[in-house]
């Protein structure tokens, strides 16, 4: 392995406004020496992308924030190559922050053992953390009931996609509405995902589209985006409804807003309305069941799995700015080997 | 008896922001002789509140709203003084949402009749009544709370946030409460017994003087105003912190809807819930409810403060002093002494 070089993305520089090519940079570096015990060395095979990447550039949330100079941070399929750690071995797959390079030394304690599934790639989609979100959101917090009208936002999106679907193969006669960024994703969303109705929010007024395709109100809404179309939803929400705040795509890249959505509180008061905040690790009891039941749905052809996969550690930085100007359809995600 | 004539107060035009004294009216009304099955009440106390200001305006909300030229309707307490009634004699203290009138004649549908041994029966429309409740049901059915979290409060000298902040120290919590006079905020630290009252009007900046007071973050808030305050609660909630939306006192004489928190996106990395409530649709507390203030109130541990003006006349100075925080805990109107005591 003396040979083997690690290629390296850093951000190089926070970004305040719109994410660019230019606050990243590749680098090389040799391969990390696996010193400590209970450590382990891995080889990134996909590494997933997410709106969130972009969020963690902000500040600490549920993880420390990014900081400049350091390599970027993400999730991924990895190969241990070398291990430290009692209960894995050279060979074996698992999920870890290895950030934006070829090789990575990460705590065992870290990395969650991948199951074996054809394609792996679906432990980044449906069986990983966009499929647990959806199901997540939709199922535990924002519980939806029969014949309800389910409004999500990022539609066509890693996560949208499978809200839609879970939607349809959970929820006895509801009705699903999809909003996303053009005609063609909205056509595609009603065409191959099932959705009942659709809104381009590019194009139509969101408050007035909805209220014209969903005339009955909406019960649950999904929100994946946050700012003004929240507020439309928050507008066209029945009494007693849920919103699963997922995250807040429209605010990630670029400065903060300079005002929320009008309607909070008086909405969420007068309506009497919930609206919860998640992330998938807050349902580790939930989790077994919920990896049947998509299991069962892609089975049974209620999901078909949206993946979008782009080639090559060094499309990285460009794959995360198309998926935060909304090029992606489904779950993106680059190959690095 | 003869037809009597009760005094009682209408809405004489729908308010354009700040409610005015014009925008009510004083009218004379006879009222019958109480027919088969009905009862006359003497009202003695009547409650205003910030949620009058929204059924004044013409739109759907969840009560509908009060017409011009009609009498108001809002909390009451009076005395059966004439009865028909076989479940209702005369000398009963009863409560309803006929207030705004000095009398009125009803067959005792939405009439409950009150226990004066828990206490003072204006006490009906303030700790143990509707204010009570949505601070009972906010903090332990809506919020969720667990003994010993970390609580803030905002407008927490008010109906509402008093009961709440003494609920919470009676379970154990750390409670910060804002307020908008150096008075009321001794009071809540000094008789209510929480650990810190923050002027809101004289701390400079606000959410650096709640940042300042929650080392520990803030596990429940209270809200009762909107705005600043909840921009300020969200930034420093911890994860998985309960955010129990009651009121926007702030904002109702607003005429257009004005910009929320513009840090809602900390909700997703933090798993908070937001949630608004209604007392109305959690009235399964009330037993419980009862329960725990009777033992507060025998234990001395649920202090309250009123401001009441005399006379049914002044009904519409009382509802407007609630907007300029001229109230100090809940404001009550006397209508009449009690004709027996």
């Amino acid at each position: 392995m003396a040979e083997a070089v690690n290629r390296q993305i850093l951000l190089v520089e926070t970004p305040t406004g719109k994410l660019g090519a230019e606050h990243f940079k590749m680098a090389e570096a040799p391969v990390p020496a696996l010193s400590n015990d209970g450590a382990l060395l891995l080889r990134t095979h996909y590494i997933s992308l997410d709106a969130a990447n972009r969020a963690w550039m902000q500040g600490a949330t549920y993880r420390d924030a990014v900081e400049s100079g350091q390599v970027m941070a993400g999730g991924a399929i990895a190969e241990v190559i070398e291990s430290k750690a009692s209960g894995f071995a050279a060979g074996d797959l698992v999920f870890a922050d290895t950030g934006w390079q070829d090789y990575a030394v990460v705590p065992a304690k870290t990395a969650q053992k991948v199951p074996a599934m054809e394609p792996k790639t679906h432990f980044l989609s449906v069986y990983g953390v966009a499929g647990l979100t959806a199901y997540f959101g939709l199922l535990n917090c924002a519980t939806p009931k029969a014949g309800e009208t389910i409004l999500v936002s990022a539609a066509a999106g890693s996560v949208g996609t499978l809200v839609g679907q879970i939607a349809k193969a959970a929820v006895p006669d509801c009705t699903v509405i999809g909003i996303a960024g053009s005609d063609e994703k909205c056509q595609w969303l009603k065409d191959e995902l099932g959705f009942d109705a659709t809104v381009n929010y590019k194009t139509e007024s969101v408050f007035k589209a909805l209220k014209a395709v969903a005339p009955q109100g909406i019960d649950v809404y999904f929100d994946n985006v946050g700012g003004d179309i929240l507020e439309a939803a928050l507008f066209r929400m029945n009494n007693f409804g849920r919103i699963a705040c997922c995250g807040a795509v429209s605010q990630y890249d670029g400065a903060p807003p300079s005002a929320g959505p009008r309607g909070v509180p008086g909405l969420i008061v007068t309506k009497r309305l919930n609206l919860r905040g998640f992330i998938m690790s807050d349902f580790p009891n939930e989790r077994e069941k919920a990896l049947k039941d998509l299991e069962r749905w892609v089975a049974e052809g209620k999901i078909k799995v949206q993946e979008d996969i782009i080639d090559g550690l060094e499309n990285t930085p460009g794959a995360l700015i198309g998926l935060l100007a909304g090029e992606n359809r489904g779950k993106r995600m680059v190959k690095v080997v | 008896m003869s037809n009597m004539m009760s005094k009682e107060i209408q809405l004489a035009a729908r308010p354009n922001g700040e409610p005015k004294e014009s925008d009510f009216q004083v009218a004379e009304v006879a009222v019958a002789a109480p027919g088969a099955g009905e009862f006359l009440v003497q009202n003695l106390w009547m409650s205003v509140d910030p949620y009058m200001r929204g059924r004044m305006m013409d739109r759907e909300s969840y009560v509908p709203p009060f017409q011009i030229g009609e009498t108001l309707q809002g909390g009451c307490i009076g005395k059966v003084i004439e009865s028909n009634n076989e479940n209702f004699a005369v000398g009963d203290y009863v409560n309803s949402m006929n207030g705004w009138r000095e009398l009125y004649v009803t067959d005792g549908l939405m009439v409950n009749k009150i226990d004066p041994a828990m206490g003072p029966i204006e006490a009906n429309l303030g700790t143990l009544g509707m204010p009570g409740m949505t601070a009972y049901a906010g903090l332990f059915k809506v919020a969720g709370l667990k003994d010993g979290e970390t609580v803030f409060v905002s407008a927490a000298s008010g109906a509402v946030g008093a009961v709440v902040c003494q609920l919470a120290k009676a379970h154990g919590c750390y409670v910060v409460g804002t307020a908008g006079s150096d008075d009321k905020c001794k009071w809540l630290e000094d008789v209510a017994g929480i650990d810190k009252a923050i002027n809101y009007k004289t701390c400079g900046d606000l959410d650096a003087a709640i940042r300042d007071a929650f080392p520990k973050g803030i596990d429940v808030y209270f809200d009762n105003v909107g705005g600043g305050h909840l921009q300020a609660a969200i930034n420093y909630m911890n994860p998985h912190g309960r955010a129990a939306l009651c009121g926007m006192i702030e904002q109702y004489n607003d005429t257009e809807p004005r910009p929320g928190p513009n840090n809602l996106i900390q909700i997703v990395g933090k798993s908070l819930k937001l949630e608004g409530f209604i007392v109305s649709n959690h009235l399964d507390i009330i037993p419980d409810f009862y329960a725990e203030m009777a033992k507060l109130i025998s234990a001395g541990k649920m202090n309250t403060e009123q401001t009441v003006e005399e006379g049914i006349a002044n009904a519409p100075k009382a509802f407007l002093n609630l907007f300029s925080g001229a109230n100090f805990g809940k404001m009550l109107v006397k209508i009449s002494d009690d004709p027996s005591a």
